[in-house]
């Protein structure tokens, strides 16, 4: 049997942005030590977690260059919810959060993997994404060596 | 690109994001001269960053959102400093490895420099 029937010969970091900062970051600095999938959506990242699957996630919070129809997130019950009505608030505000929200679709289909943010979240904001979504990191600037520490064990669940 | 900030905070977290933290990409990893492989990519993270405008436009399109703080001593050594980049745009695309040094330094200091700028506006409790 060899290593590639099972899994690859690294462990997988699945990127997802709406851009191709994080995938070239990660390809540069952390490329040696895993193997670099990339989704640009949920949608992407719910096919590559069942097929080939990952050991762990980078993601990228603010996707203010998505397709609309790519964001995770219902516009019109935010808009209601939390401003008023306003739709272009709410577009900003799931387009600022959708990382967290692609996470939050990510762990509802039954993805536990470990998720690492490179973004400075003040400490209440990251206790409130561990007590929804478990295995959360974050990593204030793409400070590689920080990067690979909060990645460092990461593995698929068995 | 979303649209005006609704609040100085909003404007400062998409100056800490859109400039601060795509600007230190490849500058938080360099140490000593930047390899040439890197050299691109540092251009690109100062002079193209995001949607390829420099970082210095995307500081200047934001800037007038935060209000009484676009005049805040970070946002203002922020603005100093990317002028600096600006400056050093020619040898720097030309490989000098001084420009090169300097963009690295200058990166990490406006990243810095905006980072705490959004903490310290989360922190106080800002609108």
């Amino acid at each position: 049997m060899t290593t590639s029937l099972m899994h690859p010969a690294r462990p997988v970091l699945l990127v997802i942005e709406d851009g191709t900062e994080y995938v070239e970051f990660a390809r540069l600095f952390v490329g040696d030590t895993f193997e670099i999938h990339a989704a640009r959506s949920a949608r992407e990242a719910l096919a590559l977690l069942a097929d080939p699957g990952a050991d762990a996630l980078l993601v990228d919070l603010r996707f203010d260059r998505a397709p609309r129809e790519d964001l995770v997130g219902d516009v019109d019950a935010t808009a209601a919810r939390l401003f008023g009505g306003d739709r272009a608030r709410a577009l900003r505000h799931v387009q600022d959060q959708q990382g967290a929200l692609v996470l939050g679709a990510l762990r509802e289909a039954g993805f536990p993997q470990r998720a690492v943010f490179v973004h400075d979240f003040p400490p209440r904001r990251l206790a409130n994404l561990r007590g929804l979504y478990g295995d959360v990191h974050a990593v204030a600037s793409f400070d590689a060596t920080a990067i690979r520490s909060a990645l460092a064990g990461a593995r698929r669940p068995a | 690109m979303s649209g005006t900030p609704a609040s100085v905070r909003e404007a400062a977290a998409l100056l800490a994001h859109d400039v601060g933290k795509y600007i230190g990409r490849i500058a938080r990893n360099v140490e000593g001269e930047v390899p040439p492989a890197l050299a691109p990519l540092l251009l690109r993270d100062v002079y193209e960053t995001q949607d390829g405008q420099p970082a210095l436009a995307r500081l200047d399109a934001l800037r007038p959102a935060l209000g009484p703080l676009a005049h805040d001593a970070r946002v203002v050594a922020a603005r100093d400093a990317l002028q600096r980049a600006a400056a050093l745009e020619s040898a720097a695309r030309a490989g000098d490895p001084a420009a090169l040094g300097a963009l690295v330094a200058i990166a990490r200091a406006v990243e810095s420099q905006l980072r705490a700028l959004a903490r310290a506006l989360h922190d106080a409790g800002a609108p």
